[in-house]
């Protein structure tokens, strides 16, 4: 026989697992392809990312979000597990926080590792442990992390705290305002939840009241008569919709709640038009609310109901559908685009299609359960980079942890690998 | 205090604090590392200073696809062309071949490129090789590792020369 070429043209495609590797259509590509994306029918180079800002050795971000306020001013948080920050710009400035902070009394001394207060409750407040002590006179707000901020070891009285070492700033006989940031924690391998209602941002998790910041002074809790903990929120008809919530010092995983409308601090049920909602009919857990055009989506392990609105304030939501042996199993898979949902179910990555989910993982899914072990699958989170129209499904695999992107413009797959273990994403 | 129509220049500067965030700051999308880093995730070359290995790889060919009687025969491939679009000067390439489904790899390299945005091809030559070029199934490998450049690869042609009828070897 005689020479001939081979062409492998265009190189159009990203991965195609769907077929025995000898049996693809050899436009595709084959594993370990990485790093690499499909644009126009050709391959280039995934993005890279440069430094902005560093909120400390140690720190686990998880989101970045814009706040964007109706009066025009537009805020960039980091949100991690332990503080809500703020992203300060200008010479010098890094970034503040804006956590939870306790600010009542003045400290009268501090010597060595002891500080001592005057008006102060600080075993009445709740701090804790594991909480930050800063004088304001040492404290440089806009330019965290601050060295002077101090780990609290012990909360002795309602008037004296011992830091876990020395405290760094100014000490002996004083009169001076203080700060006492009262980080917060989130539950293992599980992630913030966050959304905006009534220009306030909301944000919560499974072992922190809900908190709310609106712009202005600390975040704080939202409700902690009747709207404790929860796992998920989403805006929804102008109100604050809270899934997996604790009612009673229970947790309730198959509970929806909803605040009066346009103001989510009330969740009252005194208040006609707050009020929730039980899931009962599959035993599967909520794990995430989603909006599909105008519905609301309340997603199970393997079960998904769609809901719709009523006009009507005292019982704003209805059931419209509800499918069983389907759902998101990776609670932080999911991520809104293009007015609908994609998530990770038990067998395939999905989007939503009007009230039911529709399956986009035929090329991927292969590959990626062959190197997700099931211990991993619901740790998996994702972003929706939506300038990119990419999302990326974050996983930890046997080859490390990899980005499977999915461009939903041109319905290719991609994997990344970046040179740091990223914890958390956002777009603006 | 901002007036209705100052909404309409956000997408020029806007206020993040009693500041203005630099032109252009709110297009990116965001990353966070493992100890805090926020980057910013985008039109960047490299992960933070450090190279981005980017690999593209091939199903195992045994070039059936382009006629079902090369299937059952052994082929040599002594030249690989690649079609690109040059986006950067001085831009590293490797192009690998395995006939071992990708255990072991022989590879050709070269510095492509000046960055005039014309499309081109470059021929990674492969006679040389003692071993791993004559086979049944080829799978192809091509690799950029570099912090400052980018690429664009249009296709990939495998000159081949058809060979004997295969036959196992234990």
């Amino acid at each position: 026989m005689p020479k001939f070429v081979f062409h492998i043209n265009p190189l159009e495609h990203g991965y195609d697992s769907s077929r025995p590797m000898s049996k693809m259509n050899p436009l595709f590509a084959n594993y370990p392809t990485i790093n690499c994306r499909i644009e126009d029918n050709r391959v280039i180079k995934r993005w890279g990312y440069s430094l902005d800002r560093n909120l400390g050795v140690g720190t686990v971000g998880q989101h970045v979000v814009v706040f964007d306020k109706a009066a025009s001013t537009t805020y960039t948080l980091f949100l991690t597990e332990t503080d809500l920050c703020k992203r300060e710009s200008g010479s010098g400035k890094t970034f503040s926080y804006q956590t939870e902070t306790y600010t009542t009394g003045t400290i009268t001394d501090i010597t060595g590792a002891v500080v001592t207060g005057s008006g102060t409750s600080w075993t009445t407040s709740g701090v804790a442990a594991g909480d930050y002590f800063i004088l304001d006179v040492d404290h440089s707000s806009d330019a965290e992390p601050d060295t002077n901020w101090a780990t609290i070891q012990s909360v002795d009285s309602d008037t004296q705290i011992t830091l876990s070492s020395n405290y760094t700033g100014t000490t002996g006989v004083l009169s001076n305002t203080y700060k006492i940031r009262k980080v917060y924690s989130v539950p293992s391998n599980e992630r913030w939840a966050w959304t905006i209602v009534g220009d306030k941002f909301i944000f919560t998790n499974g072992n922190v009241d809900v908190q709310y910041w609106d712009g202005s002074g600390y975040a704080s809790a939202l409700d902690s008569t009747y709207a404790k903990k929860a796992r998920y929120c989403i805006e929804y008809a102008n109100r604050l919709f809270l899934a997996d919530v604790e009612i009673s010092g229970s947790r309730e995983p198959y509970t929806i709640m909803w605040s009066k409308e346009g103001d989510p601090t009330t969740f009252d049920p005194a208040e006609q038009t707050a009020g929730q909602a039980d899931i009962l009919d599959t035993a599967t857990k909520i794990t995430g609310l989603g909006k599909v055009g105008t519905n609301l989506v309340v997603y199970q392990e393997e079960a998904i109901s769609v809901w719709g609105r009523t006009g009507v304030a005292s019982s704003p939501v209805t059931r419209l559908s509800y499918l069983t042996g389907i759902g998101l199993y990776a609670p932080y898979s999911l991520v809104h685009f293009l007015s609908t949902n994609a998530f990770l179910g038990r067998d395939d990555f999905y989007i939503m299609v009007g009230t039911a989910p529709q399956p986009i993982g035929e090329k991927i899914r292969h590959l990626f359960f062959d190197l997700v072990d099931e211990n991993e699958l619901q740790k998996v989170w994702a972003v929706n980079f939506k300038r990119k129209n990419e999302i990326s499904w974050f996983a930890n695999t046997s080859d490390g942890l990899l980005a499977f992107t999915w461009n939903y413009k041109n319905k290719e797959w991609s994997i990344y690998q970046f040179d740091d273990v990223i914890n958390g994403a956002g777009t603006l | 205090m901002a007036t209705y129509t100052d909404y309409f220049q956000r997408d020029i500067a806007v206020t993040d604090s009693a500041s203005v965030v630099d032109l252009g700051q709110i297009y990116y999308d965001y990353i966070i590392g493992e100890n805090g880093q926020v980057f910013l995730y985008g039109d960047f070359e490299s992960d933070a200073g450090e190279k981005i290995k980017a690999t593209w790889v091939s199903k195992a060919l045994d070039f059936s696809d382009a006629d079902p009687k090369l299937g059952d025969i052994f082929k040599t491939v002594d030249k690989v062309r690649l079609e690109y679009r040059d986006v950067s000067a001085n831009t590293p390439v490797t192009i690998y071949i395995s006939t071992d489904n990708g255990v072991t790899w022989v590879s050709s390299s070269r510095t492509l490129g000046t960055g005039d945005g014309k499309v081109k091809t470059a021929d990674f030559y492969f006679l040389d090789q003692t071993s791993g070029i004559t086979g049944l199934y080829f799978m192809f490998k091509i690799e950029s590792e570099s912090a400052s450049t980018k690429f664009e690869w249009n296709s990939l042609k495998a000159f081949v020369t058809p060979r004997g009828e295969w036959f196992e070897v234990s």
